[in-house]
């Protein structure tokens, strides 16, 4: 079949990520001619990479969403070139693969008689049209192919009733407008009107139990039915969806059929939806956190010590002193970094063994970020154990255990460094381990607080750094100073706040420094041992119940 | 030939295309080159390639506008360069059938006639139709015009600019009036003012011959004019406007002539119709009732059928009358036998001479299940042309006569002798659309109610059934059903295939005995064979037999000519004095149902305009439904001045009005009874077409508001009452003339308080009907009887025996209605010791009923000192009363009884 591909393309920023190649990349073979339509704006290096796939790629202004996109290329083509074709694609970029070569696909709908079809479907379920969308003349939300895939098929193309449609598409200034006026409506109207449809993953077994079979039940599809996409943002879905739809374990089941039945490459969604969601959503969304056993029986690969580095960053020589039994052991070969006051002699109390590479006198608190930026090169993973007096400043026995939670999630035993280490080497877009938020202490609400006293300061340094952000952004961020990262992650970040800021001292970098991970395309994500998963679980229920969350 | 261009507008509801399009389109082809289909709404995938496959171009646009706007669409689709290159353009659409004759006869005819555009049929002109349905239409009446299912334009009007701009500047088309409005009737004058001249192919032979010839009088149009198609609408509009003018036999001998004379496939028309319209509608209107010979078999005996007959055998008693009818079926007929217990089994096995399948099945519910369970693959793969299907019927009750009189029709009808089951079969053969034969419902003595058939309290679970079965028919609860009355009928196998081949069990059947007569699903069964038999593209008759048909045409003339004694305005009570309308099945249906607490018949009210012409149905309105409880305003919009204006506050029953005034133009107007009488405001039309007049003066225009209380009134004894009401009104006020200033004495004071009564809080039924027993100490609770709270049907009758075996009752109390106030009438007490007598506690007596202005009614019924009361029979007719302006009118009632008799003795 001759087939003729119209791909929408949208993105904020106008950055093409890889996920769109390898798709596109996937469906080259079976498509003779693409035209890309792109809403807003395209990055040079964008079209650079769609230039790979056609000569037609029109750059529109963002109005109208996927189906005036559609229709601008309809309208570019021309109904005599259109019809020229045998199958004619309206495709988005709302959906990442192959997971399972597109060729069998196309190879399977050809041997089906229908006038047009899709990949997936979206069930009514019965549901009355929600009050969100404008009136559509359907009472019900209707069956329906999904319109990140619609291919229509010669007879349907040539159809007075196919054109008509196009002509008269009504305007689209909303989401709500694009699906109520044309996803949800395409199906049953050009099957009322004869025309006959299939979709490619049959899924009227999953669609007893759910409406949405490719988004909440997506590791059925892939397992059972070899169904070659998945919906871009399944690991940053809006609260509401994973609170009354998704099955709680949806995306750890996708990414584990995904990783056993396919080859296909999941941090490559992962560094979309980094890039395109709010840091909280994704962090939350993905599902983010590691929990490190401290069990010794549980060995990971010793830590290459050449490697790593590890800051010890002395502001409160007091906190430090009383930590110096518990590091003793295990600074043994690595290599030490030390920032501290002039007359704070940290080496005194560190063991004969520990190797002290480069000592720096305390000047200022930013001071830690220069450090970090000169000792880059040297290393690949830095662990940085700050000694700071602390926010939620409380007692001297509050302080001790609060500073022990978090120096635990790196340094419980040289097994937990190992294991950090590991973690790091093995997550690839993973750039920043921070350690449990410590919500004990006065005021458990201390950060959020915190957060908004700074939040100019930080919406000034994203919109600089180029990353979504919002008041609802919650992300996890190292509230002490206390963390795990991949150098090339954070290289750069006082650079960064200097150009942004003009200087460089006494900034909220805490918070300011999981964005600029984020900017450099790799995720931050907290860490904690067993012990303090079990404590922190119980802490937050308390909290919850107190605070009137849960009932 | 000329080059022609075809638009064919389709529609159908479901979006199925029968072969009958095909059929058309084709011949089509062979007067047009270029066929465009435009469907409105939906199509199936199937009828989507049928198009393809017999029409050049296809398209499917959304359900709006009707064909007007189809036609304006494809016409705009195809445009104007496109329709240049033809000579003449053919717009046609599928609410008609045919051809039924070569195209080309009609369309060489046509070429004869110098006409600009010619139709098919036409619509003559009507003097008494003034506007359409309350639309203004472009003349002063309807005149002549073409119909849209046919027309042909001609190459200058064609490629005139008029016809374009027709088109270009059409009105939004909201409805089927607007349809026909600018589609037809604007159509015609538009273009006749254009000076373009039109002619149809139908002649002007019908003219002034009945309303619609068109349809009505489609036989004669096809076999005296040849027109080679026929409108739908000849089989599928109820029943009363063909019984209007005529016989009704055109619509069947259409059919009869089609497939004896013409080429033309009737089976076509046949699946079309059945797959689109209620199977009453069709019935009727090819009046499928069958009358079976019983002196000789018209069965062409050459031919090998197989037989199957699956009966249950119940009662002992009947087994010689059930083996004379088995031997009344063809020799080689198999005979499947149920019973439901070894006793019986071992009598059948002994006693029926007929050789048959024997099985013993579960006690539990008897004819349904017996005929769906135990022989179901006989049914489904047994290879059976027909089966009959019966089962032994037996009453034993008191009044067994009319149980006896059903039972025996039913036989008779269904296998009465060899020549009765031959004729049947012979129906089968010689109709091959009919798939379900049963004897014509009942009519006679208290089941008079079901007469044509009906839901009685089964239509959700026949709806229930058809979602089950997924069956694909129209189910409209005011069209009777058709059913197997009885449960004695005949059937193709394939008709009922979908219905045996559901794994019924025995279980899904209540247990006898039910206690219940109605409402379960076995009766709803019985009414869904036919529905499953249409759903599989059958029909269902009714037969009689030659001698029953004597029989029933008696009894239905009887019935007729009462209810004409009736309709033709006499006094129901007046007939019911005589004696001339004596039949208590009969009274049944002035009032139509038999349950008190449902189905009273909902009561629309009209409007009738005189603008000049005298009063017209044509110019008249609908003023929507009436409610007793609440006030009454619509508003009418008047299409130009009209001189006098007429309001109908009810449209088959008799009515109370108060309160009743009209305003249009900002002038208020009275209303007056016009055959009716008003007393004290409140104005009672007691006939079957009550009518007010509404006093406007000089003439009006504009919006007419009409405000009034109403209450329908569906009791007889209320025409009694309020006759006499009326007539000592009249001589109460003879009487206060003649006493003319002299000291009256005072009126007695009725006591009638709403406010004490809560009548807000009534109902419309009675409620139980309760039996206090005092045996000493006091009336309780606890040891009254109550009855079922539907006891009281639309007879209003109720019966009631009562025993008292333990307890000695010394006094008695009876609660007609305990929902809402009542009148009790013909209230007989038999004791054992005799008639006793009672009293009203909290009524009063009005013209010989008892009247009760509270949801308490009490009656003490007097027992006799020494006697001992053992058993108690009651019978009352109970009128359930709750509405405010019936007891007020009551209540006057009263006021004047009383004032009367004083004023009589002063």
């Amino acid at each position: 079949m001759k087939r003729l591909c119209v791909f929408f393309f949208y993105d904020h920023q106008g950055i093409v990520d890889e996920y769109v190649e390898v798709l596109l990349e996937g469906m080259k073979k079976s498509v003779d001619r693409f035209v890309i339509v792109c809403n807003g704006l395209l990055k040079p290096e964008g079209r650079r990479i769609f230039r790979k796939f056609t000569d037609t790629v029109i750059v529109r202004e963002n109005k109208g969403l996927d189906v005036w996109a559609y229709k601008t290329a309809i309208d570019f083509l021309g109904w005599e070139e259109i019809c020229s074709y045998d199958e004619f694609i309206m495709m988005n970029h709302t959906i990442c693969g192959p997971l399972f070569p597109f060729g069998d696909m196309f190879t399977e709908m050809d041997g089906s008689d229908v006038d047009f079809w899709g990949i997936t479907m979206y069930y009514g379920g019965g549901c009355t049209r929600p009050t969100a969308w404008p009136d559509n003349g359907y009472e019900y939300v209707q069956d329906h192919i999904q319109s990140h895939f619609i291919a229509v098929r010669s007879h349907m193309l040539k159809s007075h009733e196919f054109q008509k449609y196009w002509s008269n598409i009504p305007e689209i200034n909303s989401y709500s407008d694009s699906v109520s006026f044309h996803e949800s409506v395409f199906t049953r109207r050009f099957s009322d009107m004869g025309f006959t449809y299939r979709c490619y993953i049959d899924c009227d077994d999953v669609s007893d139990y759910d409406v949405y079979p490719l988004m909440f039940n997506s590791h059925v599809l892939i397992r059972d039915k070899k169904c070659p996409i998945i919906k871009r943002k399944r690991n940053v879905l809006p609260f509401v969806h994973v609170r009354f739809h998704d099955s709680y374990y949806g995306l750890r089941d996708m990414t584990d059929a995904i990783e056993e039945c396919t080859h296909y490459d999941m941090d490559l969604v992962y560094k979309n939806t980094l890039r395109t969601s709010s840091l909280y959503d994704y962090q939350r969304g993905t599902v983010l956190g590691f929990i490190s056993s401290e069990k010794d029986n549980v060995t990971c690969k010793p830590v290459d010590k050449k490697k790593t580095g590890i800051i010890l960053n002395v502001n409160n020589y007091e906190y430090f002193k009383y930590f110096k039994e518990y590091l003793n052991h295990k600074l043994s070969g690595f290599n030490l970094i030390v920032i501290a006051g002039k007359d704070n002699d940290v080496g005194q109390y560190l063991g004969s063994d520990v190797n002290i590479v480069a000592s720096y006198d305390l000047e200022n608190s930013g001071q830690l970020f220069t450090v970090i930026e000169e000792q880059s090169d040297n290393y690949e993973y830095l662990f940085i154990l700050s000694f700071n007096t602390l926010k939620n400043h409380c007692n001297k026995s509050f302080d001790y255990n609060t500073l022990l939670m978090e120096f635990d999630s790196f340094f419980n035993s040289i097994n937990q460094i190992n294991s950090v280490t590991d973690i790091l080497e093995n997550n690839k877009v993973l750039g920043l381990l921070v350690p449990p938020l410590p919500v004990l202490g006065f005021n458990p609400y201390d950060y959020s607080v915190y957060r908004t006293q700074n939040f100019k300061r930080v919406m000034q340094y994203s919109e600089y750094i180029e990353v979504m952000n919002s008041e609802e952004n919650h992300y996890h961020f190292p509230a002490n100073n206390i963390f795990a990262c991949k150098t090339k992650a954070v290289k750069g970040f006082a650079e960064s706040l200097e150009k942004c800021f003009g200087f460089t001292n006494g900034l909220s970098y805490d918070l300011l420094l999981p964005l600029y991970v984020q900017s450099k395309g790799y995720y931050s994500a907290r860490v904690m041992t067993e012990y303090n998963a079990k404590m922190y679980t119980a802490m937050l229920e308390e909290l919850l119940y107190t605070k009137g969350v849960l009932k | 030939m000329k080059k022609r261009i075809a638009i064919f507008f389709f529609f159908d509801e479901a979006g199925k295309v029968d072969r009958y399009i095909p059929y058309f389109l084709d011949s089509l082809r062979q007067v047009s080159q270029y066929i465009l289909v435009v469907c409105n709404g939906t199509v199936t995938p199937e009828g989507r390639k049928i198009f393809e496959e017999h029409s050049d171009e296809f398209f499917c646009r959304e359900n709006k506008g009707l064909d007007t706007e189809a036609f304006k669409e494809a016409i705009l689709y195809l445009g104007w360069d496109r329709l240049g290159e033809y000579d003449e353009l053919i717009m046609t659409n599928f609410t008609i059938f045919g051809p039924i004759y070569p195209l080309e006869e009609m369309f060489s005819e046509m070429e004869t006639r110098d006409v600009d555009y010619w139709g098919l049929l036409k619509r003559f002109e009507d003097p008494g139709i003034t506007s359409l349905a309350g639309r203004a239409i472009p003349y002063s009446h309807i005149m002549d015009y073409t119909l849209s299912n046919f027309r042909v334009i001609g190459s200058d009007m064609l490629h005139s600019l008029e016809f374009r701009r027709f088109w270009e500047d059409l009105p939004v088309i909201a409805d089927y009036m607007d349809s026909s409005l600018y589609g037809e009737i604007y159509f015609e004058k538009y273009f006749s003012d254009c000076g373009f001249s039109w002619d149809s192919y139908m002649s002007d032979d019908t003219r002034d011959a009945c309303s619609s010839p068109n349809v009505n009088e489609c036989w004669r149009l096809i076999v005296n004019e040849r027109l080679p198609f026929i409108r739908k609408r000849a089989w599928i509009s109820p029943y009363s406007e063909i019984f209007d003018f005529g016989y009704g036999e055109e619509p069947r001998k259409t059919l009869e002539y089609i497939d004896k004379n013409t080429d033309y496939d009737v089976s076509m028309i046949y699946e079309n119709l059945i797959r689109t319209t209620p199977m009453n509608i069709l019935k009727d209107r090819l009046q499928l009732n069958f009358i079976a010979d019983e002196r000789n078999s018209f069965l062409d005996g050459s031919a090998k059928r197989r037989i199957a007959v699956i009966c249950h055998l119940f009662y002992e008693e009947c087994l010689d009358e059930m083996g004379r009818y088995f031997s009344g079926f063809p020799k080689d007929t198999d005979f499947y036998i149920t019973v439901s217990d070894e006793q019986m089994l071992k009598t059948v096995k002994e006693k029926l001479k007929t050789k048959a399948e024997i099985t013993l099945i579960p006690n539990r519910e008897r004819d349904v299940s017996a005929h769906l369970i135990p022989y179901r693959d006989k049914v489904l793969y047994g290879g059976y042309d027909y089966i009959c299907f019966l089962h032994d019927k037996l009453s034993k009750h008191q009044g067994r006569k009319s149980g006896e009189s059903f039972a025996n029709r039913c036989f008779s009808a269904v296998c009465g002798n060899r020549n009765v089951v031959e004729n049947i079969i012979n129906i089968f053969e010689k109709n091959r659309y009919i798939g379900f034969i049963s004897p014509a419902p009942p009519y006679h003595g208290n089941i008079f109610y079901i007469v044509g058939g009906s839901w009685t309290k089964n239509f959700e679970n026949v709806k229930k059934l058809a979602e089950k079965f997924d069956v694909d028919v129209k189910l409209i609860e005011k069209e009777s059903p058709v059913g197997a009355y009885g449960t004695l009928f005949w059937a193709r196998p394939e008709a009922v295939r979908k219905l045996f081949a559901y794994n019924w069990t025995y279980e899904d059947f209540p247990e006898e005995p039910t206690g219940v007569n109605d409402g379960l699903i076995l009766h709803a069964i019985e009414l869904f064979y036919p529905v499953i038999a249409q759903d599989a593209g059958y029909l269902s008759a009714y037969v009689l037999n030659d001698s029953q048909s004597r029989s029933e045409i008696t009894n239905l003339t009887f019935v007729s000519k009462e209810l004409a004694l009736i309709s033709r305005g006499y006094n129901f009570n007046k007939i019911k004095n005589d004696k001339s309308l004596h039949s208590k099945s009969l009274s049944s249906i002035t009032a139509n149902n038999s349950s008190v607490s449902c189905q009273l018949i909902p009561q629309t009210a009209r409007i009738y305009f005189d603008y000049g012409e005298g009063y017209s149905e044509a110019t008249a309105m609908d003023g929507g439904f009436v409610d007793a409880k609440e006030s009454y305003v619509h508003e009418f919009k008047l299409i130009k001045k009209a001189k006098r204006i007429r309001f109908d506050p009810a449209n088959s029953t008799a009515c109370l009005v108060r309160n009743a005034y009209a305003s249009a133009d900002g002038k208020e107007c009275s209303m007056s009874a016009l055959n009716g009488f008003t007393i004290n405001g409140i104005s009672y039309l007691m006939n079957m077409d009550p009518q007010m007049n509404i006093n406007v003066g000089s003439p009006v225009e504009g919006v007419l508001t009409v405000n009034a209380d109403i209450v329908p009134l569906y009791d007889d004894i209320f025409y009694s009452i309020f006759e006499q009401y009326n007539e000592d009104h009249k001589k109460l006020k003879k009487l206060e003339d003649k006493l003319l200033g002299k000291n009256i004495p005072e009126t007695v004071q009725i006591k009638y308080d709403p406010d004490e009564y809560g009548f807000d809080n009534m109902q419309d039924n009675t409620g139980k009907q309760i039996l206090y027993i005092d045996t000493g100490s006091g009336y309780s609770e606890a040891t009254a009887r109550k009855t079922d709270g539907n006891k009281i049907g639309r007879s209003r009758l109720f019966e009631e025996e009562y025993s008292f075996k333990k307890v000695e009752p010394v006094r008695l109390r009876f609660d007609p209605a305990n929902k809402c106030g009542c009148i009790v009438y013909g209230m007989e007490v038999v004791s054992n010791l005799g008639k006793l007598k009672y009293r009203c506690l909290n009524g009063f007596e009005l013209y010989g009923t008892y009247v009760f202005f509270t949801n308490d009614s009490q009656f003490e019924i007097i027992v006799p000192s020494g006697g001992k009361v053992t058993r108690l029979k009651i019978k009352a007719f109970i009128v359930p009363v709750s509405d405010g302006l019936v007891f007020q009118a009551l209540a006057d009632c009263r006021v004047t009884m009383e004032r009367y008799n004083r004023l009589k003795n002063y």
